[in-house]
């Protein structure tokens, strides 16, 4: 009869867990969201198939390819703080890279080193919000839009990211000043 | 088999064979065996049903629907997730001893708790790649092999960090190592020793046997660090230690096709030695030399040495009765293997030409015990290792033409010389 309350009691601590996981990241993902910074990111194109995720939108940014001044300094594996700060069109640029915690003040995201090119003295960062997930019959429609947008200069794409203290939530993504669902669902209509 | 035998039962008592009891015995005998034969549907189909549903359930949840609010969705990301809970809390409380409902409450669960996750992922865009994805799942379904006694559990498990170090340690890039896996290996094995103990012959038991080793296959390749020369002695090194643990006195008691140690580790040793007993690794390697001093910077280096010295253990341990005559060829392959890769640093030609030798070996002892054992099965395998090794040859082009066709002749003559000769001797002993 012990054993039975012993494995009761540690079956329920496991449910707590297996719960309290999907339900801090919604909590944390909120927390972003509402008192975060918005950032614009301009991405840049690409796209695969996650089989345990549905369809989404794989994107790539102009601000992942980085040119820092201590080009030597930056280690060449690993995750490394990328501190945030705003060009003069309002769009996200990144203002510079390191691996200790950022002062107080300063937005970051922890984000992973890609690959660093010696000759142009550029370090390739792979930014942590590069899924924008769709409905199934919108993902593909999506996809051509970001491509057809990205390829006319005239328009601006961007990715709308929530940052703070390090954590950052993908709210939109922005083809020339409209949503993608909805530029989706007009050529659906 | 058995719905013969209890055909025949009445023709045995009518002809005096076998008394009325007798033929009652034996039918409930085999009445009694066909109990659990039931069972075991019932089980196969709940693990099955609460899969297909599971995966189902994913499907559904991956569509992504973009009508319902953020809210909702998250609502709904835990229903999989609660209802494979509630069916393993009923399990524990009110059906603890019934396999069926134990292992299909676990399976819903294991998928449960991935679909909530990779919902809640999808809804709010999360950073997730699929190897951190999948590493979390796993930890969070860990502990139910052991509290639901689950043996599904324990496969599904098994099967997801093979997958997850396989995503992480080789497709990945930037690739990252793949630590947690090992760490995670142990955690499942106590649950797997313990199937052992309880039921040594049951199914789930001899799935373990197969997974096992092919995980560690799969997964040994993830300690490379680019320097694959060193790779492959360390996988004949595994592999021998395979091949060691199939030859321990209880898996040997299983049928053949159960013994998923013995047959990886054969296939895994022979088809390297073959690969070995090519020029180009040798070459490869002699570039290599000035590598030599630093070996103990390399990690492959360290992974060889601890599986050659576990193996080494392995194989004392096996011995310890001093039953060193019951010694098979493939026991000790990985040992010679590693004096030869070691010579190959100087002497490329000298290995290359030892591994061919090593290869005749094991194959000459292996016709030999076929012979002994008067089994044709070990025979033609043994065959069949000198076969590959003269095929492997074929490719080698400085050979001449008429040696390596005179090899392939006395290869041809043996097979059938061999065989003629144990189907003789056979019938001359029914005689």
């Amino acid at each position: 009869m012990q054993y039975k309350s012993i494995k009761i009691g540690l079956f329920v601590l496991l449910a707590l867990v297996q719960l309290y996981i999907p339900a801090n990241m919604i909590w944390q993902q909120q927390k972003t969201i509402t008192q975060g910074k918005a950032y614009r990111f301009e991405t840049a194109p690409v796209d695969p198939n996650d089989p345990f995720r549905g369809k989404y939108i794989t994107l790539r940014f102009t601000a992942e390819d980085y040119s820092p001044e201590d080009w030597d300094a930056i280690p060449s594996r690993g995750k490394i703080n990328v501190l945030l700060g705003e060009d003069e069109n309002g769009l996200a640029k990144v203002i510079g890279l390191q691996s200790s915690e950022p002062e107080a003040g300063v937005d970051y995201f922890k984000a992973e080193i890609g690959y660093k090119n010696k000759s142009r003295q550029i370090v390739s960062l792979y930014f942590p919000f590069d899924k924008f997930y769709m409905e199934e019959s919108k993902a593909y429609e999506a996809e051509l839009a970001h491509r057809r947008a990205r390829r006319d200069s005239s328009q601006l794409t961007y990715a709308l990211v929530m940052v703070r203290d390090g954590e950052t939530a993908l709210e939109d993504v922005i083809i020339d000043g409209v949503s993608i669902k909805e530029v989706v669902e007009s050529v659906q209509d | 088999m058995a719905n013969d035998i209890l055909k025949a039962l009445p023709e045995l008592v009518e002809a005096g064979l076998i008394s009325t009891q007798k033929a009652e015995d034996i039918r409930l005998y085999y009445e009694a065996k066909k109990q659990p034969a039931q069972n075991r549907l019932l089980v196969i189909f709940s693990i099955l049903g609460a899969i297909l549903v599971g995966l189902g359930i994913i499907l559904i949840i991956a569509h992504n629907w973009d009508d319902l609010s953020r809210t909702i969705k998250s609502v709904f990301a835990f229903i999989p997730l609660l209802i494979g809970q509630a069916a393993c809390a009923y399990v524990i409380l009110r059906k603890p001893e019934n396999t069926a409902w134990k292992e299909g409450a676990s399976a819903f669960l294991i998928f449960g708790v991935g679909a909530s996750i990779s919902l809640i992922s999808q809804i709010y865009n999360i950073e997730g790649d699929l190897g951190g994805f999948m590493l979390l799942w796993m930890l969070l379904i860990a502990p139910l092999m052991y509290l639901m006694k689950s043996s599904i559990s324990s496969l599904l498990f098994l099967a997801g960090i093979t997958y997850y170090a396989t995503i992480v340690g080789y497709d990945q890039y930037p690739s990252e190592n793949a630590w947690p896996y090992w760490g995670l290996l142990l955690v499942g094995l106590p649950y797997y020793l313990n199937l052992i103990k309880t039921q040594p012959e049951g199914n789930f038991t001899r799935f373990h046997h197969w997974l096992y080793p092919l995980s560690l296959t799969i997964c040994l390749g993830i300690w490379s660090d680019g320097l694959e020369e060193w790779m492959l002695p360390a996988y004949i090194a595994m592999f021998g230690c395979l091949y060691i643990i199939g030859n321990l006195p209880y898996f040997k008691s299983l049928k053949g096709i159960n013994n998923g140690y013995l047959i990886i580790g054969a296939l895994g040793s022979m088809s390297l030695l073959i690969t070995l007993s090519f020029d180009w690794f040798w070459e490869d390697l002699s570039r290599m030399t000035e590598g030599l001093g630093y070996f103990y910077t390399v990690q492959e280096f360290w992974l060889l040495a601890a599986l050659s010295v576990f193996g080494l253990g392995l194989l004392l341990w096996s011995k310890r009765r001093g039953n060193w005559r019951e010694i098979r060829p493939l026991e000790i392959v990985f040992l010679l293997v590693l004096l030869v890769f070691l010579l190959g640093f100087q002497a490329p030609l000298a290995s290359r030409i030892l591994i061919s030798i090593i290869i005749l070996g094991t194959g000459l002892f292996t016709i030999l015990e076929g012979a002994r054992k008067d089994h044709l099965g070990i025979l033609n395998y043994g065959l069949l290792i000198i076969t590959s090794l003269i095929v492997a040859r074929f490719f080698d082009q400085e050979i001449s033409f008429v040696i390596r066709g005179i090899m392939f002749v006395v290869v041809g003559i043996s097979f059938f010389t061999a065989n003629y000769l144990m189907i003789k001797k056979r019938k001359q002993d029914a005689v």
